[in-house]
């Protein structure tokens, strides 16, 4: 079972798509800022996949994206955020992002893209 | 008069210049053309709009969150209305059920006893075919006594005939013995008819209540095998009523986990909603801090405000900036796949 | 006017509705069964009206073999917003009414009792339709 790490501060946001995702047959990790994120992946996360949202506290989405590729360089990262700036789209491509998706996706969507990004899933 | 015209607006300014006398009217509003105030009233209008935009999103999420809602409510009653009348059906079957059970016993119980029958009627046939045997048997004997008697009696004749007077007596003797034989003849004859006649009306009799067995047991057959067909039926039906139900059950309960789905989703919503309210709180920090400036520069007694004007005017441009940095979420997939702008975009 | 697909395994019936919505100007193609029924519709699926596609299915409910209900979801699932008119009479235990009632949870558009007169299906055909 593939585990997707979850990266956002709004709670709705982490509950109905964990709902959605455990449902389709992946595990669920999750946490609230980038930084709390980073701390999990020092400790040894190792999730099939990350999906981060841009705006956070603490440490936002793109700085998450920095620092997480220096340690899982071969993850994808999809974005999901209400960001919608040229420019922050373009850092994190950069930076070495995945995807670029926009709120409010429909779970089936999210699901779908997930598929495409994840290799054998 | 020529001057009558200006004299017309002379009286209500007057009035007016009187009453203010009397009791002074609010001050025109200071400022009312001020670059500071129109900056700051600008940055008000937007930061209002956009809160009104949030209010207006929160609301349609919340509509539509109560719509699909009570249309699952309304679906999932659709099931349990469902689910009662299959109940109904299913105890009308239940019924069924208990017939069958006690067609499955009558069967059984018939079966049973048929074995028992069938041995029974070989057990009287062959004990009827015996005695008839033996019966026979006794007319033989008769017979072959008949017979030895008849060739003792000639055989006394021709003796009789023989010894000449002497043998009289003894010819009458023979001629009884003959006579004798005859009768015994005719016996065995009468019995032998007899015979005949009890094993006709045994065979008759015999097979009257054995044709009479059999025709019951047929007939028991046949009413057994018209049942056993209707528990064939019976069968037949409950499994199609059981696949019905379990179809329909299951497909309901995809759609109705579809329909949840759909629902969950539209908590994504609460999260927009929280982002444009977040962001007008630095907005509303910096229209107070330009205020606060421009008070201080006041109260020191400065007069030239130009550049806090200059940032007081700048606020609202800088917070459509900022707001146009974020899609606007009821914005369907907008641009063309591969094109930047997309909702959905993999790198 | 409407191409419909009618599934029935009574053979009597079914000659009589095909009269019926032949009379009424539909061009009907007909199974005996619900395998066949349902291999007709992959047969033509997806397609326009005028390249064969199906306006409207009749299905009976029950059927041996794959049932009414078994068919309805099958089609569902082809193609979402086909209008289906299911159609059944009572057989021993099993009540008409539970049989059009399972037609509707399944995804039925309209259902129709026997036994039926032309009338009955002019309508649930024009209603059947009409939904789309």
């Amino acid at each position: 079972m593939k585990t997707i790490f979850l990266v956002d501060d709004s709670a709705t946001m982490v509950l109905s798509l964990k709902s959605a995702l455990e449902i389709a047959g992946f595990k669920v990790e999750t946490a609230a800022d980038g930084e709390q994120a980073m701390g999990k992946i020092n400790k040894g996360l190792k999730p099939d996949l990350i999906i981060t949202d841009i705006n956070m506290p603490k440490m936002g989405g793109i700085d998450l994206i920095r620092n997480a590729r220096k340690i899982l360089r071969f993850t994808p990262i999809l974005t999901l955020t209400t960001e919608s700036q040229q420019a922050k789209r373009d850092e994190a491509k950069k930076l070495g992002a995945t995807g670029w998706l926009v709120k409010p996706v429909a779970s089936a969507e999210l699901v779908k893209v997930i598929k495409q990004v994840l290799p054998g899933a | 008069m020529a001057s009558s015209a200006p004299l017309q607006g002379l009286l209500p300014r007057w009035r007016q210049r009187l009453a203010d006398w009397i009791a002074p009217g609010p001050c025109p509003a200071a400022g009312k053309n001020d670059p500071a105030m129109a900056g700051l009233r600008e940055l008000d209008r937007q930061l209002l709009l956009q809160l009104g935009r949030a209010v207006g999103l929160s609301e349609t999420a919340a509509l539509s969150f109560v719509e699909r809602l009570a249309g699952l409510r309304s679906q999932s009653s659709k099931l349990v209305t469902y689910l009662g009348h299959a109940q109904t059906q299913s105890d009308a079957m239940q019924d069924g059920i208990e017939l069958n059970s006690r067609i499955i016993h009558e069967l059984s119980s018939f079966v049973q006893t048929l074995p028992a029958q069938i041995a029974q009627e070989r057990g009287h046939f062959r004990q009827l075919v015996g005695e008839v045997q033996g019966l026979s048997a006794l007319t033989d004997t008769i017979r072959g006594i008949a017979r030895q008697t008849e060739i003792l009696a000639i055989n006394a004749a021709i003796e009789a005939a023989r010894a000449g007077e002497a043998g009289k007596g003894f010819s009458v003797l023979a001629g009884e013995v003959r006579r004798l034989a005859t009768q015994s003849n005719e016996s065995a004859s009468r019995i032998n008819q007899d015979i005949s006649r009890l094993v006709a009306t045994v065979e008759q009799g015999f097979s009257g209540d054995f044709a009479a067995r059999t025709r019951h047991n047929e007939a028991e057959a046949q009413r057994l095998d018209r049942l056993t067909r209707q528990l064939d039926d019976s069968y037949v039906d409950m499994r199609q009523f059981y696949d019905m139900l379990m179809t329909a059950v299951t497909q309901h309960n995809t759609e109705l986990d579809r329909g949840i789905g759909g629902l969950l989703d539209t908590a994504q919503y609460q999260d927009v909603f929280k982002q444009i309210v977040d962001r007008l709180a630095p907005a509303m920090h910096g229209r107070n801090d330009v205020l606060a400036d421009l008070l201080s520069r006041l109260r020191a007694g400065q007069r030239d405000t130009s550049d806090i004007d200059q940032r007081a005017q700048a606020l609202a441009a800088e917070y459509l900036v900022l707001e146009a940095a974020h899609r606007d979420p009821d914005a369907a997939a907008d641009a063309a796949p591969g094109e930047p702008g997309q909702r959905i975009e993999l790198f | 006017m409407a191409h419909i697909l009618l599934i029935d395994d009574d053979d009597l019936l079914r000659d009589t509705v095909q009269q019926m919505l032949e009379l009424d100007g539909h061009k009907v193609t007909e199974a005996a069964s619900g395998e066949l029924g349902l291999q007709q519709f992959a047969r033509h699926s997806g397609r326009a009206t005028s390249a064969g596609g199906f306006d409207l299915v009749i299905t009976d409910m029950l059927m041996p073999g794959t049932d009414g209900a078994r068919v309805i979801v099958e089609l569902r699932r082809g193609q979402p917003d086909l209008p289906i008119i299911a159609i059944s009479g009572g057989r021993r235990v099993l009540s008409a009414q539970f049989n059009l009632e399972t037609a509707t949870l399944a995804g039925a558009t309209c259902q129709l009792a026997k036994p039926f007169s032309r009338h009955d299906l002019q309508s649930a055909v024009h209603k059947a339709t009409a939904q789309r």
